[in-house]
């Protein structure tokens, strides 16, 4: 698709600027066959032709598209599996007992992809705290990326997705097979709501939450952009909350507005007050 | 830790054997599960068996009922690889005494997710 090095930088440049994504060369060879779609949509005659029309049509909706499309969406059931241990045993019983007299909790899944680390939540809180059966819970997945928030919405998996990381008894409790697909279930799929925001940006309107995922993003982030996220992260968030990055993003070398806490080997933060 | 692969396709014995040597297990195979049963009422320990579904003599979950019923290899852990996605079937090879299940075709990624999950890889 894109032909010369030029091409690519170009490329990179617009990711960078429409959503704060810095992207390696060493991803280059993954840009064609994502923009092929986006090139055929825009009425492209040829690769060189879609590049170029890039640099002249500075059309805000095709430039976010193309960012989107060359996003990572890597994502899966119970990712980095220990971290659901740690939520199972020390962070959701402490938010119940927390939050035992309004009854309500609020979980966001920033960055949610494809909507996989939401449902996994939501089958969690199932699974092992049936208490919460009359609570208001309500788990909230963005992403910048209309495409996978719209598949996230849907609730709906192929065979791939749901080989990965989901135990074979979560899948025969929380989705049946529908046709080539498996389905969530509805008390999951009305437990979990999607919406695009870009985690650089100005957000959309949000609730406050008790516990934020914000895994597998940062490291896309410039220290900058990384500063400003967690800054938007904890305006978002209860003083009693929780926050859960990826197994290798740290938030110390960037902020000073959460806190480390540890358990079972893994690390998690509590917001500080600002002062 | 030993496995047992259990696959009448010889070509998929190789490709399994590959992937879990990779994370580590050491591998014998049977061909179907009257022989996996024979392999498994000998002298040898195993952590680990993955077993195809549809095989001659003896299919995969009669094997994993038969085991589990015998309680041969009680902490064994049973994961079933198979082209079979329906809903009630992979119930009904849990309620045999599969730990696990695997839809083919799967990716070497999601095998080795799913070792993980069972404590059979790092």
């Amino acid at each position: 698709m894109a032909r010369s090095d030029s091409d690519y930088d170009d490329l990179r440049q617009l990711a960078l600027a429409q959503s704060a994504d810095r992207i390696d060369s060493l991803r280059n060879k993954l840009f064609d066959p994502r923009l092929k779609p986006v090139a055929r949509t825009a009425g492209a005659a040829n690769p060189e032709e879609f590049v170029s029309l890039l640099r002249i049509d500075q059309a805000p909706h095709l430039q976010r598209t193309v960012a989107e499309a060359l996003a990572i969406h890597e994502t899966g059931f119970f990712r980095d599996g220990k971290i659901f241990d740690v939520l199972r045993e020390t962070i959701l019983p402490r938010l119940i007992e927390a939050n035992s007299t309004t009854r309500r909790l609020r979980i966001w899944s920033a960055a949610c992809s494809t909507g996989q680390e939401a449902y996994s939540v939501g089958m969690l809180l199932c699974e092992h705290f049936p208490a919460l059966a009359d609570w208001d819970v309500k788990i909230m997945g963005t992403d910048i990326a209309s495409q996978v928030v719209e598949y996230a919405g849907r609730g709906r998996y192929r065979r791939i997705e749901v080989n990965r990381g989901l135990p074979a008894r979560m899948l025969v409790k929380y989705l049946t097979r529908d046709g080539e697909e498996w389905q969530m279930a509805p008390r999951l799929k009305s437990m979990c709501a999607f919406q695009c925001a870009n985690l650089c940006g100005p957000l959309p309107a949000l609730p406050v939450f008790d516990l934020v995922l914000l895994r597998n993003v940062l490291l896309y982030f410039s220290e900058q952009d990384r500063s400003n996220v967690f800054g938007s992260v904890h305006r978002q968030m209860l003083p009693s909350g929780y926050l859960v990055l990826g197994v290798s993003e740290q938030a110390e070398d960037s902020t000073k507005l959460f806190q480390a806490e540890f358990a079972q080997a893994c690390c998690y933060y509590r917001p500080r007050n600002e002062a | 830790m030993r496995a047992l692969i259990v696959d009448d396709s010889r070509f998929i014995r190789q490709h399994l054997r590959q992937l879990l040597e990779h994370v580590g297990l050491s591998c014998e195979e049977a061909t179907d599960g009257l022989e996996a049963l024979r392999i498994l009422r000998g002298p040898s320990e195993f952590d680990f068996m993955l077993v195809d579904v549809n095989m001659p003599q003896m299919n995969g979950l009669e094997c994993v009922k038969t085991l589990r019923d015998a309680g041969l290899h009680p902490p064994m852990k049973v994961m079933m690889v198979t082209t079979e996605a329906d809903h009630s079937f992979i119930r009904r090879a849990l309620e045999c005494g599969a730990d696990e299940f695997l839809m083919k075709p799967f990716t070497p990624e999601s095998l080795r997710e799913k070792l993980r999950m069972l404590g059979m890889a790092a």
